[in-house]
């Protein structure tokens, strides 16, 4: 034997023998506890055969609701800024437009979350507001008096959110759960209760799935307006500069213990800077305590601004116990956001050593993001990911191309900080929740099927395997038994790299293994009948040999090639239980090749050259 | 053991016209049972009614299971919770609502609220689609759950309990009034004198949405497009032109034949069923390519022969492998026919049917197909090639 032999023999016998020990934990009667405690890989069995964890999650249906009253009221200030001159084009208003329209109207949100109200400096004005700028937009008029206009989100706008909020969430959950794993899992709607079923025990499994789901991802570029007086004269209960006549009569909303009130110089411009206010708080409930605290001077915050909180990367040293977050004063409008995102991808930092996660503008995104860089140089921008801003860089220059990053995590580990942007990567990719969902409770349930179902199947496909394995030893003799060696490793190989994979056996998943066995011997039948058929025409055992494999790989490549495409096809287009399939069916493919054909030609080639057999597959 | 040991060829396409009239007629028949009656969906993608129920003494599942088996509800699932005697049972029915009921109710509600104290107005009102609840918003509202309840009760709906399940922020006055359906039919059917021997509450029935939508369908449908697509590249590269179009008549000739069977024998279509279609297409794709592979080798060897006559040389050469494969993948399964039940079952006769269809298309749909294209559209170059024997010829005439 050559060289050659001895290498592809030492292949086939290393891939047996890593096959075994990632399977070697799933077989209870050949594991012992050691191996179960060192070797990680495991069977994962589906809902059917073995149960998992049952989540749910009901859709806040009255937030989605508010969120579409909130891009009502941007539009609206749009098509008001508009008419006023004050705006031009399709874009969105700009931090100055938005000053210059509050000095005309204002819009606030109403008493409930489906109508707002726009109150006019001018009551002239209130004739621009026309019966078809509001059917328009899908609102209605509720009431009008004076300068002051009240409109609603029209019911049957509220009743199509309602039912396509649920619908989107479970496309969504299943946009992220199929980024993050091939395990088959089970998503249904129960009215706005979403239930989420995920096969197996595995608890750190669980709560990853359970962060994934739970994230918005909402993600928004908001313009930093430093220079807003606001902030600091709420605290103190002056009158704001610029504020509509006819508000309220400021109060002084005095800070509470723990928090401070801060200055830091930041750019405005180029060339000019300014001394703007924030508010700061350490200690393990400091992000609350702010919340809490803006959340009290809420509708004293000025038109078309926000207060939003961030985790502070400056920490003062020595006494810092806990987290430090502080406020940023934005522009509400989001200028970019994440539906102009196309991609996401974790990086890692050289320098710093430490993963991100870059993101990818589309089109779109890239040449609103451009412009708005290049009207806002020298200013800050906020990157919001769930109302909470991620980070405030300054913009140097336009930034064009398309590009942004997000950074994570303060200074954790690194590997949590990996993980952290795998998932926010996860979700980005999948996109956003229509709607927050608030969580309920976790609990386990059993397999869906009854223990005799599942005898029974188990039964049948030992059968099934059986049945196929004596009619080849019958039909084939020895070159049989080679065949069949080969089938059966190719079925260690596939459940081995199913457990890899962290795919997920079910029922069928059962049937389909015997299905396996019964479809890879068309391998070595092709090339059993090739060298029969080369042995009628007269060859040596040995050349007929070659010549069977030469001749009948022409077919089995192409046969194999066009199942590949279809597989990657599958992998592309197909969602949930047919990405499943198709991870199945790339698998098989490989694993068919190797075992039907490379491996078996080892024993082959030994057979005619080792042991120089003369008589082998009807051959004298 | 071998198959076919006189090595004879057999003239397989003499009688190829009764064959393409039957697959022609066999593959319109399902095509028009697809339409209709159209395939009977199971719970996976029509969704059902979905029941918690409490026992109050040991009742294990294979016990609710018969029970429910003989109430006629054989496809339904139950799975134990981690409380003992708790079971979630999903079954395939629902107990849907007709619309002018709903607006008969809602009509009620809205009509109701100002002579009921701090009742405020009707905002949203909607009806689940299996009929299990009706969600009802208020504006303005201080009615607490009893009082909601009974409003709905009042507007003629057939309420459950007699308190509504507050949702969402508490000033959005938003309620789920669960309804009477067939939930509660079952329940009774499992606690009577002749059911599971215990008594049990009912801790919830709601209906519960298919687990795959229309877009699992589609993602699945588009998907096959898609790779017929590229697969009919890859032959018209790696074979001819001639041979792609037989390929794909093949597969759908078997997707349509195997779906036809289901709807036929009005077994459920479920998630599997789609696996095994897919696994039918592939099946069915690798087998054609196979035949062509032999057809293709023969072709070059015998420059002048008839198409006819090749194909029948190739299909009778490789007719031992054909009856071998198709027979051990039929075997590998034939054991969940005996054995399996269910969808296991069903998964195993979609794959039998699917094979048989697959093995047989490769010679009666795919290879005379492509004879026929390459009669019409490549006779004429056939003709004058053989008309003059070209100088080349002598050179690739070795094989």
């Amino acid at each position: 034997m050559n060289r050659g032999w001895y290498w592809r023999l030492g292949t086939v016998l290393f891939v047996i023998v890593a096959a075994f020990v990632v399977l070697w934990p799933s077989i209870p009667k050949l594991s012992t506890p050691w191996v179960r405690a060192h070797i990680p890989f495991r069977l994962n069995e589906g809902l059917d055969i073995r149960g998992g964890a049952r989540l749910s999650y009901d859709v806040q249906i009255g937030q989605a609701i508010a969120d579409r009253r909130a891009r009502s009221m941007e539009d609206f200030r749009g098509q008001l800024a508009s008419d006023f001159g004050i705006h031009r084009g399709e874009g969105r208003l700009t931090p100055d437009e938005i000053t210059r329209l509050a000095e005309r109207v204002t819009v606030t949100a109403g008493s409930t979350n489906r109508d707002f109200i726009a109150r006019f400096r001018n009551a002239a004005d209130v004739a621009r507001v026309s019966d078809r700028m509001i059917t328009d937009r899908g609102l209605r008029r509720i009431s009008s008096s004076g300068s002051t206009i009240t409109l609603g989100l029209d019911p049957r706008e509220v009743t199509t959110l309602e039912d396509s909020a649920v619908q989107q969430a479970i496309q969504t959950i299943s946009n992220r759960i199929d980024e993050l794993a091939v395990k088959e899992t089970s998503i249904t709607a129960r009215g706005e209760t979403i239930v989420v079923e995920v096969p197996g025990q595995d608890q750190a499994y669980f709560q990853q799935i359970r962060d994934i789901i739970r994230r918005t991802a909402r993600l928004e570029f908001k313009i930093l307006d430093d220079e807003s007086p606001a902030l600091a004269a709420i605290i103190a209960g002056q009158a704001i500069p610029g504020a509509p006549e006819g508000s309220p009569a400021p109060t002084a909303h005095p800070l509470p213990a723990g928090i401070t009130q801060e200055t830091e110089l930041a750019p405005v411009g180029p060339g000019r800077n300014a001394q703007s206010t924030y508010l700061r708080s350490t200690g393990p409930n400091a992000r609350q305590q702010l919340q809490d605290y803006l959340d009290s001077i809420r509708t004293a915050i000025p038109e078309g601004r926000q207060i939003l909180i961030g985790k502070s990367d400056r920490s003062d040293g020595a006494a810092t116990t806990g987290e430090t977050w502080r406020t940023y004063t934005v522009f509400s409008v989001a200028q970019v956001d994440g539906s102009m995102i196309d991609d996401a991808r974790v990086s890692v930092d050289p320098q710093e050593n430490r993963p991100f996660v870059s993101l990818n503008f589309n089109r779109r995104g890239g040449e609103v993001f451009a412009r708005v860089t290049e009207e806002n140089v020298k200013k800050r921008f906020a990157i919001v990911l769930d109302d909470r801003v991620n980070s405030a860089p300054q913009i140097q220059q336009r930034i064009g191309g398309g590009s942004a990053r997000i950074t994570l995590g303060g200074d954790s580990d690194y590997r949590i900080v990996l993980r952290e942007a795998n998932d926010l990567v996860v979700v980005l990719r999948a996109g956003a929740l229509p709607a927050p969902l608030s969580e309920g409770k976790q609990d386990y349930v059993g397999p869906t099927l009854g223990s005799d179902t599942i005898r029974h199947a188990r039964n049948a496909m030992l059968v099934g395997i059986a049945l196929v394995l004596t009619f080849m030893a019958i039909y084939y003799g020895y070159a049989g038994w080679i065949a069949n060696g080969a089938v059966l490793i190719n079925l260690a190989l596939q459940l081995a790299t199913m457990v890899l994979f962290g795919a997920t056996i079910t029922l069928p998943g059962l049937a389909g293994l015997a299905l396996t066995v019964g479809m890879s011997v068309d391998n070595n039948v092709l090339i059993n009948e090739r060298i029969r058929e080369e042995l009628r025409e007269g060859k040596s055992l040995r050349a007929a040999v070659d010549a069977g494999y030469a001749h009948a790989f022409s077919a089995i490549f192409d046969g194999h090639v066009t199942t590949l495409i279809s597989g990657v096809v599958l992998l592309q287009y197909g969602t949930g239980p047919v990405k499943g399939f198709a991870v199945t069916l790339l698998i098989g493919v490989i694993a068919n090749l190797f075992t039907g054909v490379f491996a078996t030609r080892v024993v082959f080639d030994w057979l005619v050259r080792g042991l120089k057999v003369k008589s082998l597959l009807g051959a004298k | 053991m071998e198959f076919n040991r006189s090595h004879r060829v057999y003239d397989f396409m003499a009688v190829r016209k009764y064959w393409i009239a039957f697959s022609i007629a066999i593959t319109i028949v399902s095509a028009i049972l697809l339409i209709k009656p159209g395939p009977k969906y199971g719970i996976d993608f029509l969704g059902g009614t979905e029941l918690t129920v409490q026992f109050d003494g040991n009742v294990d599942a294979a016990r609710v299971r018969a029970v429910l088996d003989r109430m006629g509800h054989d496809h339904s699932e139950v799975v134990p919770t981690q409380r003992a005697n708790e079971y979630i049972i999903r079954v395939e029915k629902s107990s849907p609502i007709t619309a002018a009921r709903r607006e008969q109710i809602r009509r009620g509600v809205a009509e109701r609220l100002p002579g009921t104290t701090g009742g405020g107005t009707l905002g949203d009102f909607r009806l689940s689609p299996g009929g299990d609840h009706i969600v009802v918003q208020f504006n303005d509202s201080t009615l607490n759950a009893q009082q909601v309840a009974e409003l709905v009760r009042a507007a003629g709906a057939n309420v459950r309990g007699d308190a509504a399940l507050q949702m969402g922020a508490l000033d959005d006055h938003r309620w789920q009034v669960p309804l009477v359906g067939i939930g509660d039919e079952i329940f009774r059917g499992l606690v009577a004198p002749d059911g599971v021997g215990a008594e049990g509450r009912l801790n919830a029935s709601v209906w519960v949405s298919p687990k795959a939508g229309a877009e699992l369908r589609y993602a699945a449908l588009r998907a096959v497009a898609y790779s017929i697509v590229f697969i009919m590249i890859y032959v018209a590269f790696r074979f001819d032109l001639r041979f792609a179009p037989g390929g794909i008549l093949a597969l759908v000739h078997d997707s349509l034949v195997t779906l036809g069977f289901f709807v036929i024998t009005r077994k459920e279509v479920t998630i599997s069923t789609v696996a095994a279609i897919l696994t039918v297409v592939g099946y069915s794709m690798n087998d054609t390519i196979i035949v062509y592979d032999r057809i293709r080798e023969n072709l070059a060897k015998r420059r002048n022969a008839r198409m006819l006559d090749v194909i029948n040389l190739s299909v009778s050469e490789m007719l031992s492998r054909t009856i071998l494969t198709s027979l051990t993948v039929v075997l590998s399964v034939s054991a969940f026919i005996f054995i399996g039940t269910g969808v296991i079952r069903d998964f195993a006769w979609a794959m039998i049917i699917g094979v048989l269809a697959g093995t047989y298309s490769s010679i009666y749909v795919a290879a005379p197909f492509t004879e026929w294209i390459d009669s019409r559209f490549f006779h004429d170059a056939h003709a004058a090639s053989a008309a003059e024997p070209p100088a080349s010829d002598a050179k690739t005439a070795d094989v």
